[in-house]
């Protein structure tokens, strides 16, 4: 088995890059977005339940059936690495949207009044207090998008999309599981050590500010 | 100067929670809200800064009605400390009290200044608590805090919701202490929301009792124990029974 990955171990590097990129740039335009949606949620209850229910809908799509949706769709289908990012954003939207509206939320009302009876305008509250208060939530959010937008992206090989999944499929194909693990082992790889990362994230800004006692 | 004008407040069901509020403060008056929980004292006060909207009559401050008055201003001149002081749990104590400051732009070094002398009138000392976040402190020292992020900016008015009920009985009398000598020294305007009559006899020269929503007694501190209202004896011997206790 290690004989095996280190023969391949070129094409699993360049595949497991591969595999970052697609996550990384689906990941980041769902924080662009997941964000601003989320901060809406908190402001307007009834957009916000609308956006939640669109988007806890989305997650209820098998990965391999959004994949399939996507490809006929002009712009941002078809064959290719785009779709798989388009997937991977709507995927991770979810946990981004919510934590971050729940960040918000969970901001103690004292703290929000006090803010308010100090004379900060309703925007200076959310960047001054709201907010900042949220980011560990917010951070929480990521990490699940992180996790959840690795594991997803081996299913994006199936699109053309390349990543570790390539492996996976030549694999099962094959019937070569030494293959599969080859795809499979890094990919899990990845999800633990995103999760290990972001969680160290979340807990050493909230340590920062006092909410742990360390 | 703070005037209510045939004010009251009326809950979402259309019950009352004030009735016909007329009076005023005067400046420089320091004024006690003193009745039971749910009498409607704290809707009083939060009218003064506008974190509520009478359903009929008007609020002025300074002459001015506060339906047409820039409230954000008007709150960044009215000093607000609740019992749950609501420090910001993200910010060390001095930039918690810089707060009001730096939304009035002040100088870095002035902030800083102030701040110094306004902590060490509340006992505590620069070095020891500027940088320290609010989860590290003590109850008292989280009201103390908060006090003096109210008061940094000497607002024309302070309004104070029962800020230290929850309190050790020590620490709130060596603050209410503290917290009155801050306050003569300032000549600010003062109401003070609190069920507690020896607080209220502490902290203020006027003392208006409140049940039910509406005013049953408004008078000087100095007379509020000779009175012959039923509720007014009550708390009076609230005070009787603390004296022995």
């Amino acid at each position: 088995m290690i004989d095996y990955f280190a023969s391949h171990s070129t094409e699993i590097a360049r595949l497991t890059g591969e595999h970052l990129l697609l996550v990384a740039v689906a990941l980041s335009i769902s924080v662009l977005l997941g964000i601003p949606l989320g901060i809406l949620c908190s402001r307007h209850r009834r957009i916000g339940g609308i956006v939640l229910r669109i988007t806890d809908v989305i997650q209820t799509i098998p990965s391999l059936a959004l994949f399939g949706f996507l490809i006929p769709i002009p712009f941002i289908g078809g064959i290719g690495a785009r779709t798989a990012i388009v997937a991977l954003t709507l995927y991770s939207l979810l946990p981004i949207v919510r934590n971050t509206m729940l960040g918000i939320d969970g901001v103690d009302p004292a703290v929000r009044e006090a803010a308010t009876a100090l004379g900060m305008t309703s925007s200076q509250r959310l960047r001054l207090v709201e907010l900042p208060l949220a980011v560990p939530s917010m951070i929480g959010g990521i990490r699940i998008g992180a996790v959840l937008a690795i594991g997803v992206a081996t299913i994006a090989a199936a699109v053309g999309g390349g990543g570790l999944g390539t492996l996976i499929f030549r694999g099962v194909a094959m019937v070569d599981t030494r293959l599969i693990l080859a795809g499979a082992l890094p990919a899990a790889l990845l999800a633990v050590a995103a999760d290990v990362l972001l969680s160290a994230l979340e807990r050493s800004l909230a340590r920062r500010r006092g909410e742990i006692r360390a | 100067m703070i005037e209510y004008r045939n004010v009251s407040v009326t809950s979402q069901t259309g019950q009352f929670i004030l009735k016909d509020f007329s009076f005023s403060i005067g400046p420089g008056e320091t004024v006690a809200f003193l009745g039971r929980s749910g009498a409607g004292k704290t809707t009083a006060l939060r009218l003064v800064n506008g974190l509520i909207q009478p359903s009929s009559g008007a609020v002025l401050v300074d002459s001015q009605d506060l339906r047409t008055t820039d409230l954000i201003a008007l709150r960044r001149r009215t000093g607000y400390v609740i019992q749950g002081v609501g420090l910001f749990p993200h910010r060390t104590v001095a930039e918690n009290i810089a707060t009001v400051p730096r939304l009035l732009g002040w100088t870095e070094q002035r902030i800083r200044e102030e701040a110094e002398t306004l902590l060490s009138k509340l006992e505590l000392p620069w070095d020891r608590f500027a940088n320290r976040f609010p989860r590290s402190l003590s109850g008292g020292e989280q009201q103390r805090v908060g006090i003096a992020r109210s008061i940094i900016s000497s607002p024309s008015i302070l309004l104070c919701d029962e800020p230290f009920a929850s309190l050790d009985p020590l620490v709130r009398r060596d603050l209410q202490r503290a917290f009155a000598a801050v306050n003569r020294e300032r000549r600010t305007t003062m109401i003070f929301v609190t069920h507690d009559v020896y607080e209220a006899l502490q902290v203020a020269e006027r003392i208006v009792l409140i049940d039910d929503g509406s005013v049953v007694l408004d008078c000087r501190s100095a007379r509020f124990l000779q009175s012959k209202l039923p509720l007014a004896r009550r708390f009076a011997e609230t005070l009787m029974m603390g004296a022995t206790a």
